[in-house]
């Protein structure tokens, strides 16, 4: 099964940082149609009943129209290769040399996201 | 015949003859593999592989010309003559080398540029699950 159908990203609303990145997503041209919902609203809970939606608070995830789900750095990969600039980003990060590097990067922005959010101001 | 000019018209002779070669190869060969990156748009392909061609004559041409001069005359015997042509041709020869692998990297270039849309995801899923419509 692949990917290649649109896909919904969970974000969290109450940080600046991923507001920050939705709107940059946005306004990117992307090669697959991307769509946003807040992770905690109704229609998360609607649409995708048997996920762990306390989760999606911490990891960011991506879930495609066909049920495919990617979490945390993964989500990140999976939403670089959505946009038509940065499709062959996503392919070199996850060279097995690079990802682990790229793991632990992301892994640190997630946590710190609120702390980044604030110097962001708000 | 002066040497110098015996010099002179051998080195062009030869470097014309070395230009013209390797931008035919670069002509013949390159043509399949832009077509491939055009996706069988052939007048595409052969409007971009002879621009290609006029800037590498253009380029080669010009060093050629720029090299020409010796700066003094060759008062000496043949051998000297000899001596110049490879140093000289030498270089043309470098430039030639130079340019066909800039070329190459170019089409490498394009090529990359027109696989990546196809490039598949590089991650696999974590799990599946329900989508409501």
């Amino acid at each position: 099964m692949s990917i290649n159908t649109p896909f919904t990203v969970l974000y969290d609303k109450r940080c600046v940082l991923c507001r920050r990145v939705k709107k940059w997503l946005e306004e990117q041209p992307k090669y697959v149609e991307m769509k946003f919902v807040e992770a905690t609203s109704k229609e998360a809970y609607h649409k995708f009943p048997e996920i762990d939606h306390n989760r999606t608070l911490t990891e960011l995830t991506v879930i495609s129209d066909n049920g495919l789900v990617y979490k945390g750095e993964k989500a990140w990969v999976i939403c670089l290769w959505a946009l038509e600039e940065y499709r062959e980003w996503a392919v070199t990060l996850t060279a097995p040399e690079l990802f682990p590097l790229a793991q632990r990067m992301i892994m640190w922005v997630s946590s710190n996201r609120f702390k980044i959010s604030r110097l962001l101001g708000k | 015949m002066d040497k110098t000019l015996l010099a002179y018209l051998l080195y062009l002779a030869i470097s014309i003859v070395l230009t013209v070669w390797v931008a035919k190869t670069l002509h013949k060969n390159g043509r399949i593999f832009l077509v491939d990156v055009f996706h069988g748009n052939e007048p595409l392909a052969d409007s971009v592989n002879h621009l290609l061609v006029v800037g590498f004559y253009l380029i080669n041409f010009g060093y050629v010309s720029l090299a020409l001069q010796l700066g003094y005359r060759i008062e000496s015997d043949y051998a000297q003559v000899v001596e110049v042509l490879s140093t000289k041709i030498g270089w043309v020869l470098i430039v030639l080398g130079g340019m066909h692998f800039f070329n190459l990297f170019v089409f490498s270039r394009i090529r990359r540029r027109s696989v990546i849309p196809e490039l598949p995801p590089p991650v696999q899923a974590d799990s599946c699950t329900i989508v409501r419509g």
